[in-house]
């Protein structure tokens, strides 16, 4: 097992810039989720801590060693793939087996016809079998060993690969969005059994996905990346509740988070669309936007000043919860917003009726036109009238 | 994953020449053939001259053999020239005849390839032949194949079965009974035994059945919907969208039938008239002494380029369309 | 929709109609011809012909002009198809590893493939002319350098290169030697489609797995993937070598070549059925012929195909 850290990594094809300097510390055995949309260099950044592309500038680590310049091979990693990528010729026992033969087996005794002679090949190749029979034993995929990929289904596929990863020990894994290319119940099953792999091996995860879903319910800490910038490194529930920048908060969540544009005056006052918000922000005068997640924004029950007039315009019933999709009146430029209702509730909401929106106390969150978080404070004397 | 490719190393320029001695012998004849072909007889028997050859002006015997002015010609001519005794008037006349004769060895080549055998006759035979072929196969092919593929009939999967077996015969394989069934017919010597047991290709059924596979049955019912027959069906509604298919299947057929050289040289005899490219170019090397290889390579230019130049042009296509047999 | 479905059968039954009458008349019953004919002395223009039992077939194994053509026929096909097929396959390795230049060398490789074959064997052997040709005339170049100190090369500077196409000990390898230029190309084509075809992450994974060398990338990658082109690429290289006639006739228009050396079954065929119109013996030929494209392909069928099924 191993810790991994990057030293400003940077990557370059050509004048696009992937990555642009990208510093994290993974500690030894922790679950990390690279988190971000397609394209914003997550999968580009495990290929260099693989090995299999060269970071442009920056400093890569393994277990406190610097393996810039070395080969995958020696990196000792383990990586599996969104398309598994096992080897179709060959049946998955082999399949399990090619990466102990790489390892164990000398180039001579790797050749056809002359390798066989070697003494003490068949030894080393009855303890990778046993490995093999252990590993298959974990994932419970015994039944499976004799079969090629291309007779087994994608759950399956997706052990067959995990097992190939596993079967070495390798000091970390590596997975490129391993379950995306499974339908949506496996894909929930299969996030709870790589967890619980996790915990059981103990083995360090760097984990990528665009999904924050298994972000969220997977891992130690959730690394956000967007345009090649790392935004936010935190575990699951400070990304959720506590996002540091307005791309985090945006990215995360659904229904998306709620933004309202507002200012900010001289003694840090803030209002939103004529709201006006109780704390108050240690920042200059200018413009701020105002998020606030569809759980904080409830339904009044009737209009006042610290309500947001707002008429329904689709009702989305989870069951549970019901979403009311509203646009803003009264200077909201027609603004959207999402607010969640029980259903007892909603039910006396239909599609066209006017509400009173209201924000929770304490949790809405601000953002500066650099996109960065402002911390709210209490107020230090109580004045303004009306406010939250 | 392969490693990070340089442009410049050793392991590169290693390649690079190992693939250029290739296109060398690769090239070899190509230039050969265009090298010869715009060359005066004797610097192609003296190996001289580089590429083009010196293109100096050169004397064709031949037209100096037919134009050699006989006692009437020379008494034709008196009056032109007073004063002159009759070999003196010979003289003169063969001067200008010599000058008549005279031409650059490229001129003298490409003209020569054209007036000494009925070039052009071959070429548009060429044409004819391979026009033929390709236009037969595709009214045969195309019908059958819309069956196999999107209509229910009795006994579909037994001809479809037979469509696979006749694939594995090579039509050259059966050339000796093929021939004496035409033969019996007294059909050698016409365009109709050069086309006859080409029109039929198993290859084409199975390329276009395969593609129609995949096309979807909704667009057929709709066209059944809107009352057509299955017949418009084929060349309305299929026949456009197998477009890309069939060009790639005229590549594959126009190529095979240019260049087939085996069948022609079965069912056509002695007729100049029905001689396909290559056939005329071995009637040119039958009857060609030394000097004749200039002209002879001038012939193979003419009929080796079109396709070449075709192919440079539409590389993709073609390299698509000859390996098609290829996407099985 | 009854109707309809009726519509459907009839039209179905007169679509495959014509192709099913070409079918048997330009490819089966030809086959049937070839047998019968096979068993007799018949002749095109004589009037009748007797049965002749399995005469035909007797002299196939017994004379020495036969053995000539299976000799020449199978030095052909085993070792020109083998030669198309690795050259193909090497120049697609080579090719897909470059940073730059395929192109060209696909399009260069691939030119003979489009030419005219006959035309381009006429050149050839203006190339190989024993006195004027090319070929001689480069090989004289190298002569007083260190390459004379290989005895074969040595020798022909002091005697003269070989006449390539006269000398029976060159004449069926000058052959396989165009077969296999006009051939290897279009194999290229085929396992550079087949190369692009390979998924990359199997090559990262095997990379991850302890992949060192380009022979381990190769051995557990590319060859396996290629496993399907291969089988097309080997069953294609033999069926076509065995078709060669365009070379040898164009060599040797007469004879097949200095005793007979280069005497392949298609010109046998021509010869004998055609030319000489001893139509039994020919046709003979040609059964004999079909067995070997069938064996080829029962081959394909049952053993390679069976080995790269996945």
């Amino acid at each position: 097992m191993a810790s991994i850290s990057l030293r400003n990594i940077r990557k370059q094809f050509g004048d696009t810039t992937v990555l642009d300097g990208v510093s994290l510390d993974i500690a030894d055995g922790e679950f990390l989720t690279l988190l971000g949309p397609s394209g914003c260099g997550k999968s580009t950044l495990l290929r260099i801590i693989a090995g299999l592309e060269d970071q442009s500038s920056g400093d890569v680590e393994i277990g406190g060693r610097t393996v810039n310049g070395v080969r995958p091979s020696a990196r000792d990693l383990a990586m599996v793939f969104q398309s598994y990528a096992l080897y179709p010729h060959l049946s998955v026992e082999e399949n399990m087996m090619t990466p102990l033969r790489l390892r164990d087996l000398g180039l001579i005794e790797r050749l056809p016809l002359i390798g066989p002679l070697v003494p003490g090949r068949k030894a080393k190749l009855a303890n990778a079998r046993a490995a093999v029979r252990e590993t298959a034993e974990t994932l419970r995929i015994e039944a499976l060993l004799g079969r090629k990929p291309g007779q087994l289904s994608g759950g399956q596929r997706q052990r067959a690969a995990l097992g190939r990863a596993m079967v070495r020990n390798p000091v970390a894994f590596l997975m490129d969005e391993p379950l995306s290319n499974l339908d949506a119940a496996l894909r929930v099953h299969m996030r709870a059994e790589l967890a619980e792999l996790h915990r059981q091996l103990g083995a360090t995860f760097v984990y990528v996905t665009h999904d924050q879903a298994e972000a969220l319910t997977m891992s130690d800490r959730v690394a956000v990346m967007m345009e090649g910038e790392l935004l936010q490194v935190s575990p699951p529930s400070e990304i959720y509740d506590n996002p540091q920048d307005l791309r985090v908060a945006e990215f995360i969540g659904s229904p998306k988070i709620n933004l309202l544009a507002g200012e900010i005056d001289g003694g840090g006052r803030v209002c939103a669309m004529g709201l006006h918000l109780r704390r108050v922000l240690d920042a200059p005068a200018g413009p701020v936007t105002i998020a606030i997640r569809p759980e904080h924004l409830e339904m009044a029950e009737r209009a006042s000043d610290a309500t947001l007039p707002a008429r329904v315009v689709h009702k989305e019933n989870l069951g549970s919860d019901v979403y009311l999709h509203s646009v803003l009146e009264d200077g909201g430029d027609g603004r959207r917003v999402v607010a969640r209702a029980l259903p007892e509730a909603a039910t006396k909401v239909g599609v066209g009726a006017s509400v009173s929106l209201r924000l929770t106390r304490g949790e809405a969150m601000a953002f500066g036109p650099d996109r960065r978080r402002l911390e709210f404070r209490e107020p230090v004397v109580e004045a303004a009238a009306g406010a939250l | 994953m392969a490693p990070v490719r340089h442009r410049f190393s050793v392991g590169e320029t290693i390649k690079h020449a190992v693939l250029l001695a290739g296109a060398f012998v690769v090239l070899l004849p190509f230039y050969v053939m265009l090298s010869f072909s715009m060359k005066a007889p004797n610097e192609i028997e003296r190996n001289v001259g580089g590429f083009f050859g010196s293109q100096a002006q050169m004397v064709d015997e031949r037209c100096m053999k037919r134009g050699e002015p006989d006692r009437d010609a020379i008494a034709a001519a008196r009056v032109d020239f007073p004063g002159l005794d009759d070999s003196a008037v010979r003289a003169a006349l063969m001067d200008t005849l010599r000058q008549e004769c005279s031409a650059t060895p490229v001129v003298f080549n490409y003209t020569t390839a054209f007036t000494e055998a009925p070039l052009l006759r071959y070429l548009i035979n060429g044409v004819i032949v391979t026009a033929s072929i390709f236009l037969i196969q595709v009214v045969v092919a195309l019908p059958a194949a819309y069956a196999l593929a999107k209509l229910k009939f009795w006994g579909r999967d037994l001809v479809f079965g037979l469509v696979l077996f006749c694939l594995l015969i090579p039509v050259h394989a059966v050339a000796l009974p093929l021939y004496l069934m035409l033969a019996k017919a007294g059909l050698t010597n016409t365009y109709a035994a050069l086309v006859i047991p080409w029109t039929i290709s198993v290859f084409g059924i199975f390329l276009m059945r395969q593609f129609f596979m995949t096309v979807p049955d909704d667009l057929i019912d709709a066209a059944r919907v809107d009352g057509m027959s299955e017949f418009s069906i084929v060349w309305k509604v299929m026949l456009p969208t197998a477009i890309p298919a069939l060009l790639a299947f005229a590549i594959f057929s126009v190529v095979a039938h240019w260049n087939d050289y085996f069948w022609p040289r079965i069912v056509i005899t002695g007729n100049r008239e029905l001689f396909t490219p290559p056939l005329g170019l071995r009637e040119f090397r039958g009857d060609a002494d030394g000097s004749f290889w200039g002209p002879m390579m001038a012939s193979a230019t003419v009929i080796v380029m079109p396709l070449i130049v075709a192919f440079l042009l539409a590389q993709r296509r073609f390299i698509e369309g000859i390996t098609l047999s290829g996407m099985k | 929709m009854a109707t309809s479905a009726s519509a459907a059968r009839t039209a179905g039954m007169l679509f495959v109609a014509p192709a099913l009458v070409l079918m048997f008349v330009i490819l089966l019953v030809p086959i049937g011809i070839a047998g019968v004919l096979s068993l007799s002395d018949y002749s095109l223009g004589n009037p009748g012909f007797n049965w002749v039992g399995t005469e035909n077939y007797e002299k196939l194994v017994s004379r020495s002009r036969y053995e000539k053509m299976f000799t020449a026929t199978l030095t052909y096909v085993f070792v020109a198809a083998p030669l198309t097929i690795l050259l193909g396959l090497g120049a697609a390795l080579l090719i897909n590893s470059l940073a730059w230049g395929r192109d060209f060398y696909k399009t260069v490789y691939f030119l003979p493939v489009m030419a005219t074959l006959l035309a381009m064997a006429i050149v050839w052997q203006f190339a190989l002319h024993p006195t004027v040709g090319i070929v001689n005339d480069m090989l004289a170049s190298g002569c007083g350098t260190w390459l004379e100190e290989w005895g074969w090369y040595g020798r022909g500077c002091a005697d003269g290169f070989p006449n390539w196409l006269g000398d029976r000990d060159y004449a069926i390898w000058v052959v396989i030697f165009v077969g296999v230029w006009q051939g290897f190309g279009f194999n290229m084509v085929l396992y550079l489609a087949g190369l692009t075809s390979i998924p990359r992450d199997l090559y990262a994974a095997a990379e991850m797995d302890g992949a060192r060398t380009a022979w381990d990338r190769f051995r557990i990658v590319t060859w396996p993937m290629l496993g399907p082109t291969t089988v097309f690429v080997v069953t294609i290289s033999i069926i076509r070598a065995f078709q060669v006639f365009d070379i040898v006739e164009a060599f040797y228009p007469i004879g097949a070549g200095p005793g007979r050396s280069a005497y392949v079954m298609l010109f046998a065929i021509f010869e004998k059925g055609v030319m000489e119109n001893l139509v039994g013996i020919g046709a003979a030929i040609t059964v004999v012929f079909l067995i070997f494209v069938l064996i080829v392909t029962v081959f394909q069928k049952t053993v390679l195909e069976r080995r790269v099924h996945y």
